[in-house]
């Protein structure tokens, strides 16, 4: 009844509406509304500004994030910020380092709380920040007899080689020591000597604190890449030896006995005739991987990492593991969890914690294959697989063919870089504008070499 | 014309009671929802308002109906129609029956102005579907998005006022599928935190081994997949399958890749190829919408709704074909098995 009131009053403008409703025959013209109508010139006059050439080539870069205070992600302005801020305790997410905007970055690798990189330059070729308690990062003093303990940005690290044609191929970081590898195939160490684990004689009461020595490991030649556990190190040779020295306790030297020892020697066991290709050992238990891909394992088992082989908590002489998991080509220990890559792209973890297949699965006495659409693989994506696993002490992180960060494990101080610092139960992808090409990953802090789309 | 009819003439208060659906119109570009909505309210009326001339027609002498004198009494016949008054068209006393405020349109969906495709609109109790549809879930829409390097405006769009110009010669296709497939990983993270679940329970991870996953309803935009289907500079043509996203997040992409392109990019055009089960084919085109052609597409979406739409939906998802074929699944994938 409203209605046809309404409608008696409104009969004149309803008819009219019903013919043509306002406004249809205006767009269909194709006339684009504007309010005030663009000049076309405007165009024209504008510049043409040019941000990169036809010719200019991805460059690589560095991210890092993770526990600051020690200075270990490389950036002063995070512990003495300008404009009065707070200085940072953590950073939660992936920050880009000046210092590889200005420096040929090659290689990176994270230590207890201190970061070493392997740059590209005549004049220097190591530089190193973060903690300096033990000379880790070389002698590093502001003046005479003040040895500095934190080092906030990345500084020049002294080492013995004055070709300026040699360039560091390799660098490994234990909890106060480095070790790196130079292109002509030599092993140096430098830091903490308290075990041996720089592979040179223990001096009683010697002083790591602004210690200037940088040792050159006697030991085959070529050596061709190096791997840093907590207290001890081990040097990947050519002909696939691996020489060890350190810490023992554990077995993680591979020598049979527990006993440390400063000389670095080749460990025995199963690896004899084996070609080793890769090591990995973040704490005490130590994976290695040869070239047909097998597995070996030796070191720290008290979470039944090689519950496959024996019921022992450590194992001190080098066994195969039957994981049957098909050819490993990538390996990697934390402190609890071992993770192998195989030929397929799959990734297998197990041991103790969080392993990565959500909170049911915190204990895995044989390796347990990671679902591959966590890691990258989907119908959107594909052809992403992973190709390389690294682990910290307490996480792992896997990257993919197309350039994908994965972590996942406790999140100490914001590590994991998911812009948080919640533990993680299963892989998540860390926001990197960038193709990460090789991860370094600490106890608390991680560092990505990365490279530039464009 | 014969007064006397062997069928009987369409009652419009017949077709009126039942005309409660959801339709699923093509809204082109430069028209905003609500414009298409107050035309579809004023089609649909007048067509209701002709369907009773027509009767009143039907039943007056032809010759009357000739002339169109309507000041004359009509010689009725007052067998088919109701008491003496009805002899009169209502429509000389009381106005058209239909108005275009009785027809409830509510949009159950949203496209910018700028963009095109099909848009879910509820007509009359159609409107009700707006609750169901959030609570199945937000749909996955796939969009043919066209931008132009070396541009930017004040708008994001290429009709806008330019504001720079930028070299764009360095920009490859490789180079540009890069970027796109970084920017598409990105949005892994947000994929699996945003599901609704906690993030480190059981049924997350369970969820999240299974493929992509659906956000809740509140998320922020997700996009499943990004793909480059035609590279002619400046001209370049992304496929973008995405959960949430709005026309102004779009256009922000767009101006993002551009910036990752170390050059300028705007949106020349957007069109929505597909929303959920709802493909452009399902889409009215503005000419057709009348009556029967809206009776007929309500009818057609319930067939589609009822396939796609009445359960709540799957958590994790395939990926959505765009008609020049969308990413290729592998064989014998999940995506195979399960299409919708």
């Amino acid at each position: 009844m409203m209605n046809s009131v309404r409608s008696c009053l409104l009969s004149l403008v309803s008819r009219k509406q019903l013919t043509c409703p306002r406004g249809v025959k205006h767009w269909i013209d194709g006339k684009p509304r504007r309010k005030h109508p663009v000049n076309p010139e405007i165009e024209d006059r504008l510049p043409v500004n040019k941000y990169i050439s036809e010719g200019t080539r991805p460059d690589n870069r560095v991210y890092t994030w993770g526990y600051a205070e020690l200075g270990a992600l490389g950036n002063r302005n995070l512990l003495r910020p300008k404009n009065g801020k707070k200085p940072y305790t953590y950073l939660h997410r992936p920050m880009r380092l000046w210092f590889a905007e200005l420096n040929k970055v090659t290689d990176v690798a994270c230590g207890y709380g201190f970061t070493v990189m392997a740059v590209n330059r005549p004049d220097y070729k190591l530089f190193g920040c973060g903690l300096n308690t033990s000379s880790q990062i070389g002698q590093q003093e502001a003046r005479a007899g003040h040895p500095l303990e934190r080092v906030t940005s990345p500084v020049p690290i002294t080492i013995p080689v004055d070709d300026p044609s040699i360039k560091v191929t390799a660098v490994a970081c234990g909890r106060s020591h480095t070790a790196f590898v130079t292109s002509d195939g030599a092993a140096y160490t430098l830091g903490n000597n308290a075990y041996g684990q720089c592979g040179r004689q223990v001096l009683e009461r010697e002083d790591y604190s602004s210690n200037a020595t940088v040792h050159r490991v006697p030991l085959e030649r070529p050596v061709r890449s190096v791997t840093c556990g907590q207290d001890h190190t081990m040097f990947v040779t050519e002909c696939g030896r691996v020489y060890c020295c350190g810490w023992g306790a554990d077995g993680q030297l591979g020598s049979g006995a527990f006993d440390s020892r400063w000389q670095a020697l080749p460990a025995g066991g199963d690896l004899e005739g084996e070609r080793i290709v890769q090591v990995a050992c973040s704490a005490d238990c130590v994976l290695a991987v040869s070239e047909s891909g097998d597995v070996f394992g030796w070191g720290n088992s008290e979470y039944a990492q090689f519950a496959s082989v024996t019921e022992e908590q450590q194992l001190n002489v080098p066994r195969r593991l039957p994981l049957g998991v098909g050819k490993v080509t990538d390996v990697a220990s934390a402190g609890t969890m071992c993770a192998v890559l195989n030929d397929r792209g799959e990734v297998y973890v197990w041991g103790y914690g969080m392993l990565g297949k959500g909170p049911e699965l915190d204990v895995s006495k044989e390796p347990s294959l990671i679902p591959p659409t966590l890691l990258g693989r989907n119908d959107f994506s594909p052809d992403n697989t992973p190709v390389s696993v690294v682990s910290g002490l307490y996480h792992l992180s896997v990257t993919t063919s197309g350039g994908d960060l994965f972590t996942w494990g406790h999140n100490r101080h914001g590590a994991l870089g998911l812009g948080h610092t919640e533990d993680r139960l299963f892989p998540l992808r860390v926001s990197i504008p960038a193709r990460v090409t090789k991860v370094a990953c600490g106890v608390d802090h991680m560092a990505a070499l990365c490279r530039e789309y464009i | 014309m014969s007064s006397t009819v062997a069928v009987a003439p369409r009652r419009a208060a017949d077709i009126w009671r039942r005309l409660h659906g959801l339709v699923c119109v093509f809204k082109p570009a430069g028209c905003t929802v609500n414009h298409c909505m107050r035309v579809l309210r004023h089609r649909l009326a007048a067509d209701l308002n002709a369907v009773e001339e027509a009767r009143y027609a039907a039943a007056v002498d032809g010759r009357t109906a000739a002339t169109g004198d309507w000041a004359v009494a009509p010689v009725v016949d007052s067998a088919s129609l109701g008491p003496p008054l009805a002899g009169l068209n209502p429509r000389l006393l009381t106005g058209p029956a239909f108005q275009p405020v009785d027809v409830r349109v509510a949009r159950l969906a949203s496209l910018g102005r700028h963009m095109s495709g099909p848009l879910l609109l509820g007509v009359n109790s159609g409107a009700r579907l707006a609750a169901a549809l959030r609570h199945a879930g937000p749909q996955v829409r796939v969009h043919q998005v066209t931008a132009r390097l070396g541009l930017a405006t004040d708008t994001l769009l290429a009709a806008g006022r330019p504001t720079e110009r930028a070299a764009y010669g360095h920009v490859t296709r490789g180079r540009l599928e890069a970027v796109l497939s970084g920017l598409q990983a990105a949005h892994q993270r947000l994929m699996f935190e945003h599901t609704g679940l906690p993030v480190n329970s059981q049924a997350a991870y369970e969820l999240a081994s299974r493929g992509p996953a659906r956000p809740e309803r509140a998320a922020p935009p997700v996009i499943y997949g990004l793909r480059c289907q035609q590279f002619a500079p400046p001209f370049v043509t992304i496929e973008v399958h995405s959960c949430n996203e709005s026309s102004q997040y779009l256009l922000t992409l767009v101006a993002d890749l551009g910036r990752q392109l170390r050059t300028a990019a705007v949106t020349v055009r957007s069109r929505c190829l597909r929303h959920g089960p709802f493909h452009l084919e399902h889409a009215l085109l503005m000419k057709h919408w009348q009556l029967e052609h809206v009776q007929r597409n309500m009818r057609q979406c319930l067939v589609t709704a009822a396939r796609g739409l009445t359960a709540p939906l799957s958590a994790s998802l395939q990926p959505v074909q765009g008609p020049g074929g969308g990413p290729q699944a592998a064989a014998g994938s999940r995506a195979a098995r399960h299409r919708e």
